[in-house]
Formats: C-alpha cells, sequence, structure tokens
C-alpha cells in the first residue's frame, strides 16, 4: 500500500476505504467519483436504461452499508459490478412479479438494450449500436466489461457466473460481430 | 478478412485500447498490430465501441450519491506508539471481577482488624493462653471472661467480639459469631470506576 496520507485522486481504494470509515466524507466522494462512470456502462450493458443513475446510487448506498464485509479478494470495482448485477436482477424480478414480464433472459432483453436511443452519432457508431443491440446480454456483458474495464477473463467470468473459457468465445463472438457490421458496405 | 490466429495478441487488443499493458507488451502487441490487418480492424473497432459505451452510460452526480451514503461506523485510531491495546487473555469483565475481589476482601480485613487488634490488647498473662476468645456484650464493664467462662447461648446481634490470640484458635461457635457480625455490616465501594472516554476520531465530520 502506498502512502496513507496520499491525496484522494492518489490514494488507493483501500486507503480511501479506510478514511471514510474513520469518518472522512472526502473519501467517498473520491471513490464515486472514480467507479461511478464504470458502474454506469456496466449498469447500461446490464440493460438498465432511465434507471442508470438511480442504480448506481443504490449500488454505492448498499455497498457503503456493507463495506466492512468487503475483502480485498477482488477489486472494489468488480464488487461494485456484483451488487449492481445482483440489484438489477432483484429489480427486474420485481417487474416481472409485477407486471408478469420476463427479465433479461436473452431472446427478451435483446430489445432492451435500447439504450442508444437518441444518440448522435455518425454512421460508424450507428453501426457499433446496430451490432450491439444484436449481442446476447451475455456477450454485450462480457464485451463491455473486457473492452470498458479491461477485467481478465477470470474476473469477468466470477461476474457473469460463467467459465472463463466461455467469456472469452463470449468476447470474441461478441468484436467479431461488431467487426462484421462495421466493414459492411 | 480472416481474424487473426494469434489469441494471445488479440487478447491483449482491449488493453492496449485502454492503455492498461505494461512497456514491454505494449512494444510487442504495437509491433503486431503494426503487420496484422485484422488485428488493426479489431483495434479500429474495439475504439468506437469503447465510445458508444461511454455515450450510453448517463452522467452521475456524485455529489447526490455521496450525501445519500450511510454514515461510516467510525473506528478507533490512534498512533501505533500510543495504540491502547487491551491486555491479551483479559476480558474488561474479568479486570471488574477482580477488582470487586480486591475491595472486598480489603473491606472484610479492615472490618476484621480491630478484633484482630483486640486480640493482642487482651491480657496476656502466664494463666491466659493466647487461644482464649472472649465475647463481650456492647457496653460491658472491663471484666473479660475466658474461654473457659464463655455462655452456649448464642450471642445476639449487637454483640461486640473480643479476640484474643490467632484466628486459627477461635472456637466455632466464636466464628459463627464473627461471621454473622461482618455479614450484618453493609459494604459498598466507595471509589467509582474511571470513565471510559470516548475515543477521538480522525477527520470526523470534515469535508
Amino acid at each position: 500500500m502506498g502512502e496513507p496520507n496520499a491525496k484522494p485522486a492518489d490514494a488507493t481504494d483501500a486507503q480511501l476505504i479506510a478514511r471514510w470509515q474513520r469518518g472522512d466524507q472526502r473519501a467517498a466522494a473520491a471513490l464515486v467519483e472514480r467507479h461511478a462512470k464504470p458502474l454506469a456502462r456496466f449498469a447500461a450493458s446490464l440493460g438498465a436504461r432511465d434507471e442508470v443513475e438511480e442504480l448506481v446510487q443504490d449500488t454505492f448506498v448498499r455497498a457503503f452499508g456493507a463495506l466492512e464485509t468487503f475483502r480485498s479478494d477482488s477489486s472494489l470495482r468488480t464488487w461494485l459490478f456484483t451488487i449492481c448485477k445482483r440489484l438489477m436482477l432483484d429489480r427486474r424480478r420485481s417487474e416481472r412479479r409485477r407486471r408478469d414480464k420476463v427479465e433479461l433472459e436473452e431472446e427478451h432483453a435483446v430489445v432492451e438494450f435500447d439504450a442508444l436511443d437518441g444518440m448522435v452519432g455518425d454512421e460508424t457508431a450507428q453501426r457499433v449500436r446496430d451490432a450491439m443491440e444484436r449481442l446476447s446480454p451475455l456477450q454485450r456483458q462480457v464485451f463491455t466489461l473486457r473492452v470498458t474495464e479491461g477485467l481478465p477473463y477470470g474476473e469477468i467470468a466470477g461476474l457473469v457466473e460463467s467459465t472463463e473459457g466461455a467469456c472469452r468465445v463470449h468476447y470474441h463472438n461478441a468484436i467479431k460481430s461488431i467487426k462484421e457490421y462495421l466493414s459492411d458496405d | 478478412m480472416t481474424d487473426c490466429l494469434n489469441d494471445q495478441m488479440r487478447d491483449q487488443l482491449p488493453l492496449l485500447a485502454l492503455g492498461a499493458l505494461s512497456g514491454a507488451d505494449e512494444v510487442a502487441v504495437r509491433a503486431h498490430v503494426a503487420t496484422c490487418a485484422s488485428c488493426r480492424a479489431e483495434l479500429e473497432a474495439i475504439g468506437h465501441s469503447r465510445r458508444v459505451l461511454d455515450a450510453v452510460a448517463p452522467a452521475v452526480d456524485v455529489a447526490t450519491i455521496v450525501a445519500a451514503l450511510p454514515a461510516p461506523h467510525l473506528r478507533v485510531v490512534a498512533p501505533d506508539h500510543t495504540a491502547v491495546q487491551p491486555k491479551p487473555g483479559r476480558a474488561p469483565w474479568m479486570t471488574r471481577s477482580y477488582l470487586a475481589a480486591a475491595a472486598s476482601l480489603l473491606i472484610v480485613a479492615s472490618l476484621a482488624s480491630p478484633y484482630l487488634m483486640r486480640m493482642g490488647d487482651g491480657p496476656k498473662g502466664a494463666g491466659v493462653p493466647d487461644s482464649s476468645v472472649s465475647v463481650v456484650p456492647r457496653g460491658a464493664t472491663s471484666t473479660v471472661p475466658t474461654a473457659t467462662t464463655v455462655s452456649s447461648t448464642p450471642a445476639p446481634a449487637s454483640t461486640a467480639l473480643a479476640v484474643d490470640g490467632g484466628l486459627s484458635d477461635i472456637s466455632d461457635d466464636d466464628l459463627r459469631t464473627l461471621l454473622a457480625e461482618l455479614e450484618s455490616l453493609e459494604a459498598t465501594i466507595a471509589v467509582e470506576p474511571a470513565t471510559i472516554r470516548a475515543p477521538i476520531v480522525e477527520g470526523s465530520g470534515t469535508f
């Protein structure tokens, strides 16, 4: 671990957690600042739409309420992703109970990834969007975690409850599909 | 275009795009990309995808989230050289028990001491063995009967005791009387335990 009194931006997650546990609210702000955007990306890859911001906030609230239980076996970010995914599934289950709708299952969730609606984009971006809409949720999650976070396949496998080999295949299928969309004339 | 068969290099492309490769790895992957059209196209696709995924994620208000966070369970913080560590193997309740026991012993000893003192003050003539014990009602005259004159009737609660000689020589009856006298006394601990102050926490309440 580095300098314990490092500036929040330079401090490690573990140092910031320790500071927050001693009552330093600036450390909490630094942690949220650091992980909010990746969490939002991940939430969007799960199919969250208007609820991304709320989901991210709930994730942080839940995580900070249980930081005592956080073990450094995985990174804080991966732990946050896990909480976020569980919250998302809980929401989908609640919605399903209320409206008798099916959620997050592959054939249904494909059409839920319309978070890109209204996104201003050039033709290339539109093609990427089209390609992503056709990915399965699992492919999309694996691809997002690999491309935006650079997580190793083993860590991704733990998050999406799959195997490392399967995640590698999901990633390669996803990138192949996107490449094909981009190369279509 | 056929996919590159070098899976090891392909796996590194997202990390190259993120700038997460170490020096030697980055040089090797860049060298490969320079000679592989498929990996160049893949690297380009990864870059486009990242931009799209960044655009998908809405901006989040950090201040709002921080305001919603629960308060931390504050931990005691003390510099290492001044850290207060509990003694190993001794729980606080044990310490309190030891203190209570010690206080009780002191009280008993202080209550018993006048009787022991009076033992030493009694007549120690040749005809009076040290082991003699006398029981004298309060306010009685100076006549101190010897052990041979002790009445067989139980002494009243107000009975004062005069003990001559060592405690080991007290008869059973006299010992019972002495204990009854001690039990009739109410003992209180005069010293309150020290107040445990709330620990000082670092950076509390600051933002």
